[in-house]
């Protein structure tokens, strides 16, 4: 990588880095895996920076790296030595809904890698279906069903199962 | 939005909107970067063999659409900046035999009743021999259509036919056009720039192969195995990728086929293993008392059971208005059968044949193929039993079910692939989709 590219690099991480981590927090449960998950898809697309002509969709190739990473991480690690990770909480939700969100949180964390990818992209990045299922590397419709499917599995948590705030949304089948 | 969806939002917000950045990140991806790339490195100086078989395990992985396919970033036309880019106002130098532009004011007139105003320029062409008619790849420009390209035909006795008619993309360094051609066998000509010459084909979208040269800068292959997993790969020679990605299947750019042609739907199964296509034709032709040269047939399926080789797809006669189901097997215990279905339906949910002559089977095979993206498909072999999901359906793309032949109320349930598991594609009775020519049931 060559300095004026090597500088448009650094602009690029000065300016987005935050709203990736952020990304890649919700995608892992916790900061130190955060960093490090971000840290690899920077470093690899720093790697392919010369040949990554669409700068405008760089966003987008850092969160599908993210996304095709973690999923990697996931099924490098049994599933329950990850469930046992409680997720850190890095501040203290101000909402008078933090019951609530505390009880999404932990049931976010027990959702299969892809469907949680799913629900961040969608419900958080708000990416339309299309967005995320280039990121995902699926069709609209896996994506459509990925995030029903992941709706459902979090409304049959017995700690969401009876607040009426965390009802379904029409049309999907529980 | 729903109560879920606004709570689902508002606490991931609330989690990681309070989230600090790191101060300078850059040494750290600097330092992992380098580690990466020793051991890319190392990884590659471990072997070749071992890398090329990553590859073929890797890519399919990062599939778009779930389909085993290599993650590509470009298919239609690529979106690369090269010296190779088509400059419609500079075209690539023509290549090809004079014949082949024998009749291009014809050509010309015709594309100007397409698009007012515009001019093209044939980039390539020949005469093919099969057929015996010219036919021409070309670049056009001017009028309010923008820069465009195509594939024409341009038969002695009749007018010219354009069989591709795209807007020209910029950047666009190689054009991809899937044909006819012989023996019901489609092939796919790629046209670049003067002086390219790697062109490569892969049939399961994994392995490349060398296409073969038809002059400086254009390539030929033979479609095989199954065309809608095909990739496509055109380099040029200082090692810049001008094309990388699905191959066009036949018919997706077709400007001339029947509008029920099914043309969103892929070609599943493989080909070489299906009967003979001509031999299909012949029959399409007779039951309609007509000759088979204008006959066309476009495969759905093609697979082979207990010995039975045999296509399900469309039908229909070049330049007229329908096309029909049709399904053709040979090796059965009664010879080569032959079923003329209606005139396939606008947009259907679900199209289903049975081949009921399997030697040795006490069973039909109920072949179901239905629209693309639709979700499980299950089969239910009377009224009373409950749906059970067909094994293979999902890497086969079409349903294969053993089915009674006295079955009389089984059903079959196609789930809806986008997520809305409450609405089926398809939920009835099989009976309802066995339609012959002049009935169903």
């Amino acid at each position: 990588v060559d300095e004026p590219a090597r500088e448009a690099f650094r602009a690029y991480v000065a300016a987005r880095s935050a709203a990736l981590l952020r990304t890649a927090y919700l995608l892992t449960g916790n900061r130190a895996d955060a960093e490090d998950l971000l840290q690899t898809a920077l470093a690899k697309t720093y790697l392919s920076w010369d040949r990554i002509r669409e700068r405008d969709a760089l966003d987008g190739y850092v969160r599908r790296i993210m996304v095709n990473t973690q999923t990697s991480f996931w099924r490098r690690k049994r599933p329950e030595a990850l469930y046992d990770e409680v997720p850190d909480r890095p501040g203290r939700d101000q909402h008078a809904d933090s019951d609530l969100h505390d009880a999404l949180w932990t049931a976010l964390a027990q959702l299969p890698a892809k469907q949680r990818a799913a629900v961040v992209l969608r419900y958080f990045e708000d990416l339309s279906e299309a967005d995320t299922a280039v990121i995902l590397g699926v069709s609209v419709g896996t994506v459509k069903s990925t995030t029903s499917r992941a709706l459902a599995k979090l409304r049959e948590d017995a700690s969401l199962r009876d607040d009426p705030r965390a009802a379904l949304p029409d049309g999907v089948l529980v | 939005m729903s109560p879920l969806d606004d709570q689902l939002r508002a606490a991931m917000h609330a989690r990681a909107d309070v989230l600090a950045p790191s101060p300078d990140p850059l040494a750290g991806i600097e330092a992992r970067a380098r580690g990466i790339k020793r051991r890319r490195a190392a990884a590659s100086v471990a072997g070749a063999a071992l890398a090329v078989t990553a590859v073929a395990f890797v890519v399919p992985a990062l599939d778009l659409g779930g389909r085993a396919k290599p993650a590509t970033f470009a298919t239609q036309g690529p979106r690369v900046s090269s010296a190779y880019a088509l400059d419609p106002a500079a075209p690539w130098a023509y290549r090809g035999t004079a014949a082949a532009k024998a009749d291009l004011a014809a050509v010309q007139s015709a594309w100007a009743a397409r698009h007012p105003g515009s001019t093209l320029t044939p980039l390539f062409g020949q005469v093919y021999e099969p057929a015996a008619t010219a036919e021409l790849a070309f670049v056009a420009t001017g009028g309010s259509d923008g820069p465009r390209y195509g594939f024409v035909h341009v038969p002695t006795a009749a007018a010219p036919s354009f069989v591709y008619d795209e807007p020209l993309a910029s950047g666009t360094a190689a054009l991809p056009f899937a044909l006819e051609g012989d023996e019901g066998r489609a092939r796919l000509v790629v046209v670049a720039a003067p002086g390219v010459t790697r062109f490569e084909y892969a049939a399961g979208g994994v392995t490349y192969a060398p296409m073969t040269a038809l002059a400086s800068g254009v390539a030929i292959a033979a479609q095989q195995g199954t065309p809608w997993a095909a990739a496509l790969r055109v380099t040029a020679p200082d090692g810049t990728v001008l094309l990388q990605g699905d191959a066009p299947d036949q018919g997706a750019g077709s400007q001339n086929v029947p509008a029920n042609v099914l043309t969103s739907w892929p070609t599943r199964g493989t080909v070489a293993d299906g009967p003979d296509q001509k031999a299909l034709l012949t029959s399409f032709a007779k039951a309609f008392g007509r000759t088979p040269d204008k006959a066309v047939y476009r495969a759905l399926y093609t697979g082979t059971s207990g010995g039975v080789r045999y296509t399900v797809g469309q039908a229909w006669f070049s330049g007229e208005t329908k096309a029909y189901d049709v399904s053709y097997a040979t090796g059965g215990t009664q010879g080569p059968a032959f079923f003329l279905g209606r005139a396939t339906a606008g947009a259907p949910a679900v199209l289903a044949f049975v081949l009921s002559d399997l030697p040795g089977s006490p069973s039909e095979l109920l072949v179901v193929v239905p629209q693309p993206r639709t979700g499980e498909i299950s089969y239910a072999g009377d009224a009373t039993v409950a749906f059970a999901a067909v094994p293979g359906w999902a890497a086969r793309g079409v349903a294969l079910i053993d089915r009674d032949p006295k079955a009389r109320n089984d059903r079959l349930q196609v789930l809806d692939g986008n997520g809305d598991l409450s609405a089926p594609t398809y939920q009835g009775p099989v009976g309802a989709l066995l339609c012959g020519y002049s009935s169903c049931g």
